[in-house]
């Protein structure tokens, strides 16, 4: 589904990814983790193309994104991205929020695409702010508005940025219950996150990062119980840590 | 348009050029006396606007208001043709011996920028946030020393930006003055063309001129802005 | 110092409407038609130049980005003469003054107004874009959609700001010999000799109860505009 093949990304003399080889199958649940700046976000937006990459080849749902042409839009309708911050649209009611884009780009007409859209809203437990603007909504509630918006295109794979980084805790449950339920639905994932449960729980596979390399590619269990690497063993204790 | 025959000899040389030149001469001039004045006037407007004594806030108020809200040219007409009847005899007197249309000109020029000026100036003072003057006071410096070391001098860097503006606006602003015969650049251009029928080449000559004074202000306003402004950036 | 406001009642109607309804619109009625057409025309210029100017094919940024600082370089008088000299030869006809000054009005605040748009558009988050693309909608749709409607709001005060310079603008067109409230005022002024502290004090006033409401209005529409932002 996803193919990453020695894939190397600059910012100018910041090497951010370096010879990255990772292959995420149809269905399966991926987590990434690692220490702050080590490539992590860059790593997820290079798969919709935010960020294009330098070298290497990197294929999604058997495009190419180095090719020209390959329809960037199109790609980017098969895969949906939630973000740290949810970047709702702020002038538009929740409702528009998800139906702008199955509306503009798939032209479905606007009765049905309210219709799904309100499924959508239901799944995420939210159908009863349909009309609400996202500054009324709190931060856990606007976060999975974001997750049924991107959902509405309904896309073949879900790339999710530090989904809960940004909420309070007692909001973070409720996302990640959306998340974990969207992943029984056999929807192929990429998850950035640091939340070690949900990762437990949830993925098929975690992925550390360090300084734009993978270091370690394990099943949870293994992960968590017997990392190989020192900075994984490292972030771990940290992350573990009662100071966290 | 085709027809037409450039004949760019007679700006760079000549009758013509001499014209323009002193054109230039006087648009200069008036700018500077234009820039003094609008900024001391600007900074009394903005001193009273943040007085602790009501009435004179209020004045400055409207001050501002009424004279940023009408028309430069009223203004330069006001004082050309209207002032003598408000004016002192002894101004009008004394306006009538000197070269009362650049008085004028200049005179509605100040009043007019110095509104603007006193606004930017009073703005960059209230950015500087409350907590810096209750910083400097709580270390033991007067209202006064908090001033002068810590408030104003991050009050200047930040207004110098927007009077530059203001300054550039009134250089621009200043080609008004030909409407009651100040011989400014635009004036001079005006005159070539209706002597010489080359009005292209007389209304380049005054385009690149004021293009220069522009851009050369705008250059070092950049420069300051990178190296005073934002110094951390490269 | 003794003023005589008589000369204003008397001229009243001239002062306000021209020769209207018997001949040409003039004085103030004819500021505020020159104000709001050349408004309506620099919103459309301003939105477009501010777009172009943030293309990302550097050879049309380039070229717009010099226009625009070129002639926010320039006094509006000059502008003025430009148009007043240029229009003829491009449309091969005379040009009456008073679109000669429109055009002039239109292309010197369509520059400022591009600023305004750039300062719109480039205000609002980059996440904005991300989400917008990220669902796969295209670079005009996001401009369109998402982008153009969240920035609108940040320029709007700014807009009508631009009206009210816009307004004072006009008095210029006196100088082509349009006979809006400028020109009209100094006509009476040249007609009664007399009078020319008190006309040019009732014309000055008239630009500033007009200019005034508008400022005010903006400033209101800043503050709402922020308040409804905070909830
Ligand atoms: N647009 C950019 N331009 C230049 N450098 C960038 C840019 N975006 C990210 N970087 C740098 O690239 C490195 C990797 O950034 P990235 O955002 O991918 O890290 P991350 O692992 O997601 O970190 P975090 O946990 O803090 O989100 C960092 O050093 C960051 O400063
Ligand atoms: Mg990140």
């Amino acid at each position: 589904m996803i193919q990453f093949q020695n894939v190397h990304k600059w910012f100018k003399t910041l090497h951010v990814l370096n010879d990255v080889n990772l292959h995420v199958k149809q269905g399966e649940v991926v987590v990434v983790c690692g220490p702050s700046g080590s490539g992590k976000s860059t790593l997820i937006r290079t798969i919709n193309k935010l960020e294009p990459i330098n070298e290497g080849h990197l294929t999604v749902d058997g495009m190419d994104l180095l090719s020209k042409k390959t329809d960037l839009n199109r790609l980017r309708a098969e895969v949906g991205f939630v973000f740290q911050q949810f970047n709702l649209y702020p002038h538009l009611s929740v409702l528009s929020n998800i139906t702008l884009a199955p509306t503009k780009i798939r032209k479905t007409p606007k009765k049905e695409a309210e219709e799904q859209a309100m499924q959508l809203l239901e799944r995420v437990g939210l159908a009863m702010k349909r009309d609400a603007y996202p500054t009324q909504l709190s931060g856990g509630q606007q976060q999975r508005v974001a997750i049924a918006r991107a959902l509405a295109m309904k896309p073949r794979i879900m790339l999710f940025d530090e989904p809960t980084s940004a909420l309070d805790p007692e909001m973070i449950g409720e996302v990640l219950q959306v998340m974990q339920d969207l992943a029984k639905t056999g929807m192929t994932m990429v998850v950035v996150t640091h939340e070690m449960g949900f990762a437990r729980e949830v993925a098929d596979r975690v992925v550390f990062m360090d300084h734009g390399v993978i270091l370690e590619e394990a099943q949870p269990e293994e992960f968590f119980l017997n990392p190989q690497h020192d900075r994984a063993k490292q972030f771990l204790k940290q992350l573990l840590s009662p100071m966290h | 348009m085709l027809k037409y025959h450039f004949d760019w000899s007679i700006i760079t040389s000549g009758k013509y050029f001499e014209w323009l030149v002193s054109g230039l001469k006087i648009t200069l001039e008036l700018s500077a006396v234009g820039i003094v004045g609008a900024f001391v006037l600007g900074l009394v407007i903005a001193v009273l606007k943040m007085s602790n004594f009501k009435p004179l806030r209020w004045l400055a108020s409207v001050y501002l208001e009424f004279f940023r809200n009408t028309p430069l040219l009223i203004q330069i007409f006001f004082w050309y043709f209207g002032s003598y009847k408000i004016l002192p005899t002894a101004v009008n007197e004394w306006l009538n011996n000197t070269n009362f249309e650049f008085a004028a000109a200049a005179i509605a020029l100040i009043i007019y920028t110095s509104a603007f000026i006193a606004e930017d100036i009073r703005s960059g003072i209230l950015s500087i946030p409350k907590e810096q003057m209750e910083a400097a006071r709580s270390a033991g410096f007067s209202f006064l020393r908090s001033m002068q070391y810590i408030i104003l001098p991050q009050a200047v860097r930040i207004t110098i930006p927007p009077l530059v503006n203001q300054f550039l606006n009134l250089a621009k602003n200043s080609s008004l003055a030909m409407t009651i015969g100040v011989m400014e650049l635009t004036y001079q251009a005006r005159q070539v063309e209706s002597y010489s029928f080359k009005g292209f080449e007389a209304f380049t000559a005054a385009t690149v001129v004021y293009l220069a004074l522009s851009v050369s202000i705008t250059f070092l306003m950049d420069l300051y802005n990178k190296k005073v402004l934002n110094p951390q950036r490269s | 110092m003794d003023l005589d406001f008589q000369v204003i009642l008397d001229n009243f109607t001239y002062f306000m409407i021209g020769r209207y309804p018997n001949g040409p619109l003039g004085g103030l009625g004819l500021t505020m038609y020159l104000a709001v057409v050349s408004c309506i025309l620099s919103f459309f210029g301003g939105l477009i130049l501010g777009l172009l100017s943030l293309s990302r094919y550097a050879v049309i940024r380039y070229p717009v980005n010099l226009f625009i600082n070129t002639i926010r370089g320039l006094p509006l008088l000059m502008v003025i003469f430009w148009m007043y000299f240029l229009l003829p030869a491009l449309m091969g006809k005379t040009v009456p003054e008073s679109q000669t000054v429109i055009m002039g009005l239109t292309v010197f605040t369509s520059a400022y107004m591009s600023q305004i748009v750039r300062a719109g558009i480039m205000g609002v988050p980059k996440g904005q874009t991300e989400a917008a693309i990220s669902t796969g909608l295209k670079g005009w749709q996001t401009m369109l959609y998402i982008i153009l409607p969240q920035g609108m709001r940040n320029m709007i005060p700014s807009f009508v700001n631009q009206f009210v310079s816009l307004i004072k603008d006009t008095s210029l067109a006196f100088i082509v010999g349009v006979s809006e409230l400028t020109h009209v005022g100094t006509q009476v002024n040249n007609r009664t000799m007399s009078y020319p502290t008190e006309i040019f004090i009732f014309i000055a006033a008239v630009y500033f109860v007009l200019c005034f409401a508008f400022t005010s209005f903006s400033r209101w529409l800043e503050q709402r505009l922020a308040w409804r932002k905070s909830i």
